[in-house]
């Protein structure tokens, strides 16, 4: 049954409201019937007990006694009879009287209205003092000498009675909406406010800085020891994660010696080297060292840029100025690969480190010059757009077939199954992460020829 | 030169040391941070080439204890680690030069050398003068013969480079650094390309190349035939 509860916070509340909404209705239902029954019963009882004083009178002694028993009853009380009776006794008993001879007619009594029927009557309608209409509740009992006594109470005070518990009950209802829904409210917005102050830290924490903690405030309740479960699983993650890095970091820090050395005897080597097919080989094995020093520095480059280290050196760079920069530098090398590298830029100006967004360009320039091919023809376009900037790579080269392009990014991927061409699979790779540094994201644009990559930044603020 | 080396590999210091003493420089070798510190402290040197990641004082603080007690010998720094901000903050921290390892030793002499030969005071030059080369740097020209030469600001730049080290091997990686430094190796050779273009300028209508190529070093100018 638990599975139809709404599983939302909103619907949670609207549905506890609403149950207690039904539960209030239903209470004052019940008491509303209960006091009304309870309280009709008395004038019943309160007709049985003077009817059956009366008759006793009566039976007792004759009808006039009776007549005056009820005069008595009907004069109205005076102050001073009975000092201590306030004003409001004043107003009546709310009891009215009728006592008819054999023939029908009125004795005495003050009751004004038609003769209700012999026995109990529910409805029965008068006239009080105050001119005012009533309905009354009405016993007519038989005198034993023919003649009629009946006794009747004034329903008035059950109506005012009724009117009162209504508007009780109205108000208590109207309380209790109002209270429910605040309560609805506020624990709904203290529930919001948790849960979006997790979700902001979790929010942050995918965006690579994995030192944040959710945020506990003290309280020791339920959210309290989520958020600490949770620190201790980020607590967790984070010293794993260190370890990797670490790890890695030592591996390739851990290479270099061995390969500082290599380097070396391969030098030592080559200087004593006679033949040119020794030399040949020794510079070739010294190029190899070389590919492996390369490939070091990259790993070492992406585990450093997935950590969170780099952005402490962010700050506002002008995009387009080091684009041509960069772009400048590689002019000649495009020139004499018989390529073309054309420029289309907007001043933005993004947060950031401006080495990394150069190498970042570096890499996809270097691409397009393995890739691209001769006579290939390279626009980088820097275009700002709502709070974006937005720098594409477009060549019109061979391209990458639309069901690899998502491969592109990942590392020691190369496409050319060969791998013939220089490299080492990771240039892309550093590309996502600098972009990844810097809150951005890369895509491949799909385009007809050739090969056009996205990078989308946001914009410095 | 006297040079100063500070390195915990054996080998590697061997191998350097070496090296600088078959190109005729005195080297003094020490293995770990407290005695290089004394050592440095009591005798002076032309040039300090310091590791990194040595035991006792690494050579940072090496470094950062040096340049505090106001010692300006030039100091190349040699690491293992080529991570991103390690260049910046060894050079921040004071040192003149940066060597990634592995290296080639030329590499490494040709920045020795440099290093060595700078002039404790950068005295203005307002001409610099190679051969039939010459360089006016308040002007901004270059002639060749008397005759005047178009350079681009970058082409310029690598001519001056290159001017200032008369019969010294300038490298690939030392014209990157200084031309461009873009503090990450590009890989496609810009310097290549673009020496290439300087060359084709400087070159026209003579039959001697101004700059020389010392294979798999760098780059030379000398008054030479």
């Amino acid at each position: 049954m638990f599975r139809r509860l709404p599983r939302s916070i909103g619907g949670l509340a609207l549905t506890v409201a609403g149950v207690s909404c039904v539960l209030t209705l239903a209470v004052g239902a019940i008491t509303f019937d209960k006091v009304h029954h309870e309280i009709e019963r008395q004038l019943d009882r309160r007709i049985e007990l003077e009817t059956a004083s009366l008759l006793a009178t009566y039976s007792r002694t004759n009808f006039d006694v009776l007549v005056s028993a009820v005069n008595d009853r009907t004069q109205p009380t005076s102050r001073r009879m009975i000092g201590y009776l306030n004003a409001a006794s004043e107003e009546g008993n709310g009891m009215g009287y009728l006592v008819l001879d054999a023939q029908g007619r009125r004795q005495a009594g003050d009751f004004n209205g038609a003769v209700p029927p012999p026995g109990w009557s529910e409805f029965a309608s008068f006239q009080r003092a105050d001119g005012s209409k009533g309905v009354a509740q009405a016993m007519n009992s038989p005198l034993e000498h023919g003649g009629r006594l009946i006794v009747a109470a004034d329903r008035g005070g059950l109506h005012k009675i009724d009117r009162s518990l209504k508007r009780l009950f109205q108000i208590n209802f109207g309380i209790m909406i109002a209270a429910s829904l605040l309560a609805m409210l506020l624990f709904g917005r203290v529930v919001q406010r948790r849960l979006n102050a997790i979700q902001t830290t979790a929010e942050g924490i995918m965006g690579g800085d994995l030192s944040r903690r959710m945020p506990i405030d003290g309280s020791g309740g339920e959210f309290d020891q989520l958020a600490q479960v949770l620190n201790r699983m980020l607590d967790r993650i984070g010293d794993l994660m260190g370890n990797l890095r670490q790890v890695s970091g030592d591996i390739a820090h851990d290479l270099r010696t061995p390969l500082t050395r290599l380097r070396a005897r391969l030098e030592d080597v080559e200087a004593i080297a006679t033949t040119k097919p020794q030399r040949e080989g020794l510079s070739g094995a010294l190029q190899e060292v070389d590919g492996l020093q390369d490939l070091l520095s990259s790993l070492m480059a992406l585990s450093e840029l997935e950590g969170r280290s780099v952005r402490d050196r962010f700050g506002p760079v002008a995009l387009e100025a080091a684009i041509r920069e960069l772009a400048e530098a590689y002019g000649p090398a495009f020139e004499s690969a018989g390529m073309t590298l054309d420029l289309d830029l907007e001043p933005v100006e993004v947060r950031g480190d401006q080495r990394l967004l150069q190498r970042a360009l570096s890499n996809l320039l270097d691409n397009a010059l393995v890739h691209a091919g001769p006579k290939a023809h390279v626009e980088v376009r820097l275009r700002q757009t709502a709070g974006r900037a937005e720098l594409e790579v477009a060549d019109d080269g061979p391209g990458v077939p639309p069901e690899l392009r998502d491969r592109i990014f990942k590392r020691f991927v190369r496409l050319d199954a060969a791998r013939s061409s220089p490299g080492h699979g990771l240039g892309l790779s550093i590309v996502s992460a600098i972009v990844a540094a810097h809150d951005g994201s890369i895509r491949v644009r799909p385009s007809e020829r050739g090969l056009a990559l996205v990078v989308d930044l946001p914009n410095s603020r | 030169m006297n040079v100063f080396l500070l390195e915990d590999d054996a080998e590697t210091a061997d191998f350097v040391a070496r090296g600088l003493k078959e190109r005729g420089h005195q080297v003094e070798l020490s293995t770990d941070g407290v005695t290089a510190l004394q050592r440095l402290s009591s005798a002076s040197f032309d040039v300090v080439v310091l590791d990194r990641m040595v035991p006792g004082i690494d050579g940072l603080s090496l470094l950062k204890a040096l340049r505090a007690a106001g010692d300006n010998t030039p100091i190349l720094m040699l690491t293992a680690m080529s991570q991103i901000h390690d260049r910046v903050t060894g050079l921040e921290e004071g040192a003149d030069d940066y060597l990634v390892k592995p290296f080639a030793f030329s590499e490494l002499a040709a920045r020795v050398m440099a290093l060595g030969r700078r002039p404790a005071t950068s005295e203005p030059t307002a001409v610099l003068r190679i051969a039939d080369v010459e360089m006016n740097l308040l002007r901004r020209e270059v002639r060749r013969g008397g005759r005047v030469v178009e350079l681009q600001p970058r082409e310029f730049m690598l001519l001056e480079q290159l001017m200032r080290s008369p019969g010294r091997i300038v490298t690939r990686t030392m014209l990157l650094d200084r031309v461009w430094n873009f503090g990450f190796d590009p890989k496609t050779n810009i310097v290549e390309t673009h020496m290439s273009r300087l060359r084709s300028k400087l070159n026209e209508g003579f039959s001697r190349s101004a700059i020389r190529t010392v294979r798999g070093a760098g780059y030379m100018m000398d008054d030479g035939v």
